[in-house]
């Protein structure tokens, strides 16, 4: 009895503590919201937190925003968006010869391309309109050093950006002229006879207008790969006969003054592919590829009133994929085969940003896109190169959305975000995706951020080809917690729960003998990152991801590891004169096509990078995969090779490679 | 278990003692709105009090706390800009960092309108007050020269509280 007594006394007091603990809460919010009836001599006498040191994130998303800077781009030594994305929590990306594709929250299956994803410059979607591919490595249409900053956005952003902004956005912000303000000129030698060249000239002008303008060459000799499935002495021992060159050529304009921005780009990517990556070509035939991309884009933001902004936007953008390959059967005559894959396509998107009322900001507008012209051809020659057989595929869609998105801040603590877009393509029932998130900032340390959204992807060209009239758009239902904490104004953390919910996937059907689209599938997972920066010039980041993706079998979906780690320091060495900058990957088990398991890899980089121009020379030297640590990537290969009958679900990567670059400002 | 009551309670009055100091937007949004409160305007027929800024996302959003105030008789309203267009609109235009490469261009808009420009980026001379932090408080400079070029009057308070005077 005396126990119990004791306990409700404990109980009273806990109860009253509570009670004080929530009255000086409310005290404390009504004081932070008392320094608007702060005389002018109290706010003098106020101390003043200083704003964090940590790089803030533009994009207006509720998801935990992963970001790199230039300054990262050059301490790490990176030199595609590749690279930048493998530096990033949660992200990985996989390399087949040809292209690199990225992996994260429940996607990377092999071949499925950097699709689902949405990658973004200075606003403008740039991935092709035949297989809806985001170029992250030497297709890409950007020189790194023309990068401000990267940010990836990582879940669905259909409600701002529509159609195939299903799985995560990358988000890249170019540089100015007036970053650069001078002619600079940088010269690279790196492993596998691999040179590169670029001229860079950005200024500001006396009237505001602001020109950055750059090109480049790059020019790989390539190596000889080892493949095991084809080692056999008929197939020259699984040594490809042919280095996998590659080449590629870079423009970039961007013309800036006032509020109008005008910008171009243009890549031209070739390389010999030695991998044998088609079911019907022989080991070490010859397989050139060449991707071609172009956009030109032109945008005007202004105020049209006080409380009314408006951003314009008009775009054109054209894609080209060629390749030629040499068939192993041709008894049907029939020796090699020519593709030649053209896409171009042009919209407008007009954005209105209303902010009639104090605690609303409404974001409304709408866009228009029109595809058209998306050509699948195919030329098949004899065994003297004469044309046979020519086939032509042409597509073509429309697309025009409506957009309307709230937040509604209904104290200095809460806000709600509230919007929905509407999406209706031409050869398509009309879609809507809704997004609705909370928004809890306690103080200007802490933020708590939970959103359901829902995302969807329409068939890409080149299913409409491949499947005809069985594929249909594809749905996903995320729902995330993201908290946001920052320690001090040098140290922050970040950490997210998620879970997606896919469906209306595309399933092979035995039993229609083609595929359905009636799969759905689930993927959860944890995400921690630790950031910091001190006044020394150390700079260090560090995360954790652990993921359970499936697939619509319900198994483990394939290359998705479970576990993805990542570490990244830099600091000025003794003298300032230069900086080194480590980074660490860790990649968890994942399995191949084949459903073999891979094993887990931890990879290491070291770059050095000179910290300050020296009579206008700057350089930098990387060496990647320090270790010569020998590993195996997921291929999308699902054949057997034909020499041996061995899988090639797999593929060897490159062991120790080496990069150095000079750069001279006139 | 008998003291957990006295630690909720040190650990709440601790967390409100760190509640004293305040952002840097927060204390910029707070002068912005002073010393433009502090400040004789020139007659005008606005039913309006329009404070603009541009550059500053951060501040401007702090600044939202002041909508609906009264300054100089009139209703305050706050603009967020993203472009230059309406400017002369305004009665205070705050400039932040990173627009202020284009103040001489905002400055020949505004040509001898009484618009108070303020900014917080350093050693900037033809803004009419000038924000900065000096031993983690706020203070200002006040630049008389261009105050009075633009017909401002600033009053008794804030000629004794600016850190810095620039006399025509």
């Amino acid at each position: 009895m005396k126990g119990t007594g004791a306990g409700k006394k404990r109980r009273k007091a806990l109860f009253a503590a509570i009670c004080m603990l929530g009255a000086s809460g409310l005290a404390i919010a009504k004081k932070s919201s008392d320094i608007a009836d702060a005389t002018f001599e109290e706010l003098a006498q106020r101390e003043v937190v200083s704003a964090s040191k940590m790089a803030r994130q533009i994009s207006d998303s509720p998801s935990a925003v992963a970001i790199v800077t230039a300054a990262d781009i050059r301490a790490y030594g990176y030199r595609t968006l590749a690279e930048v994305i493998n530096s990033m929590r949660g992200l990985y990306t996989t390399y087949d010869h040809r292209y690199q594709y990225m992996g994260g929250r429940g996607f990377g299956e092999p071949g499925d391309y950097a699709g689902r994803i949405m990658l973004l410059i200075d606003g403008y979607a740039s991935q092709d309109n035949l297989f809806n591919q985001a170029f992250i490595d030497e297709t890409g249409l950007l020189d790194l050093e023309l990068i401000e900053r990267v940010e990836y956005v990582p879940g669905t952003g259909s409600v701002t950006y529509g159609n195939n902004a299903m799985l995560g956005i990358i988000n890249v912000i170019t540089r100015k002229g007036s970053d650069f303000n001078t002619t600079q000129l940088s010269s690279e030698v790196a492993s596998h006879g691999s040179t590169k060249q670029r001229a860079t000239f950005g200024k500001r002008f006396e009237n505001g207008a602001d020109l950055l303008l750059s090109a480049s060459v790059l020019d790989v000799d390539g190596q000889k790969l080892y493949f095991p499935a084809y080692d056999t002495p008929a197939t020259n021992n699984g040594v490809a006969l042919n280095k996998d060159s590659e080449s590629s050529k870079r423009v970039f304009g961007k013309l800036s003054y006032e509020g109008l921005v005008i910008e171009g780009a243009y890549v031209d990517r070739k390389k010999q592919v030695t991998t044998n990556p088609a079911r019907a070509t022989t080991f070490n035939s010859s397989f050139p590829i060449q991707d071609i991309n172009a956009f030109l884009n032109a945008s005007y933001e202004t105020d049209l009133s006080l409380s009314l902004h408006s951003v314009s936007r008009l775009y054109l953008g054209s894609t080209s994929y060629e390749n030629s390959r040499e068939f192993a059967d041709f008894s049907d005559g029939e020796k090699f085969g020519e593709r030649n894959f053209k896409g171009q396509w042009w919209g407008f998107d007009q954005k209105f940003v209303g902010n009639w009322f104090t605690d609303h900001s409404l974001v409304f507008g709408f866009e228009y896109r029109n595809d058209y012209r998306q050509n699948f051809g195919r030329t098949f020659l004899g065994p003297e190169r004469q044309q046979l057989r020519q086939l032509e595929e042409s597509y073509a869609r429309t697309t025009t959305s409506f957009f309307l998105t709230d937040e509604y801040r209904f104290n200095e603590q809460w806000r709600l975000n509230l919007g929905a877009r509407y999406d209706n393509a031409s050869d398509l029932e009309g879609n809507v995706s809704p997004r609705l998130a909370l928004i809890y900032q306690p103080d200007s340390k802490t933020v708590v951020k939970a959103s359901y959204s829902e995302a969807f992807r329409i068939p890409n060209a080149y299913e409409r080809s491949y499947y005809g009239s069985a594929v249909m758009p594809e749905y996903v239902a995320a729902k995330e917690l993201v908290l946001q904490h920052d320690f001090t104004q040098r140290l922050r953390f970040v950490g997210s729960l998620y879970e997606f919910k896919r469906s209306k996937q595309l399933v092979d059907s035995n039993a229609l003998s083609n595929v359905v689209t009636d799969g759905s599938s689930k993927t959860y997972g944890l995400e921690l990152e630790l950031e910091g920066s001190w006044a020394n010039g150390v700079r260090a980041k560090t995360s954790a991801a652990f993921q359970n993706a499936r697939d619509v079998t319900g198994g483990d979906l394939v290359n998705s590891p479970n576990v993805l780690g990542k570490l990244n320091v830099s600091f000025p060495l003794p003298g300032d004169a230069i900086r080194a900058g480590f980074e660490g990957q860790y990649i968890g088990s994942r399995l191949t096509v084949d459903r073999r398991e891979l094993g887990s890899v931890a990879l290491a980089n070291l770059t050095f990078s000179s910290e300050r121009k020296w009579h206008g020379l700057s350089a930098i030297f990387s060496i990647k995969n320090l270790f010569d640590n020998e590993y195996e990537v997921a291929s999308p290969f699902d054949w057997k090779a034909a020499a041996t009958g061995a899988t090639q679900d797999s593929l060897r990567m490159d062991g120790r490679t080496y990069w150095f670059q000079l750069g001279y400002d006139f | 278990m008998r003291f957990l009551p006295f630690l909720l309670v040190f650990m709440s009055s601790l967390a409100a003692h760190a509640q004293t100091a305040v952002t840097e937007p927060e204390i910029k949004a707070g002068f912005i709105y002073n010393l433009a409160l502090n400040t004789d305007w020139p007659e005008n027929q606005r039913a309006n009090f329009n404070i603009c800024l541009l550059g500053d996302e951060e501040v401007g959003l702090a600044m939202r706390r002041y909508d609906a105030r009264r300054i100089n008789d009139q209703r305050v309203v706050i603009a967020r800009l993203t472009s230059m267009t309406p400017i002369r609109q305004c009665q205070v235009l705050f400039i932040g960092a990173s627009e202020i490469i284009n103040l001489s261009k905002m400055l020949k808009i505004l040509e001898d309108l009484p618009v108070l420009t303020v900014t917080d980026a350093p050693n900037i001379k033809s803004v009419s007050m000038l924000l900065a932090l000096e031993n983690n408080r706020m203070v200002f400079d006040l630049n008389l020269d261009q105050c009075q070029r633009v017909n401002l009057k600033p009053q008794a308070k804030l000629l004794r509280m600016a850190r810095n005077l620039k006399k025509p």
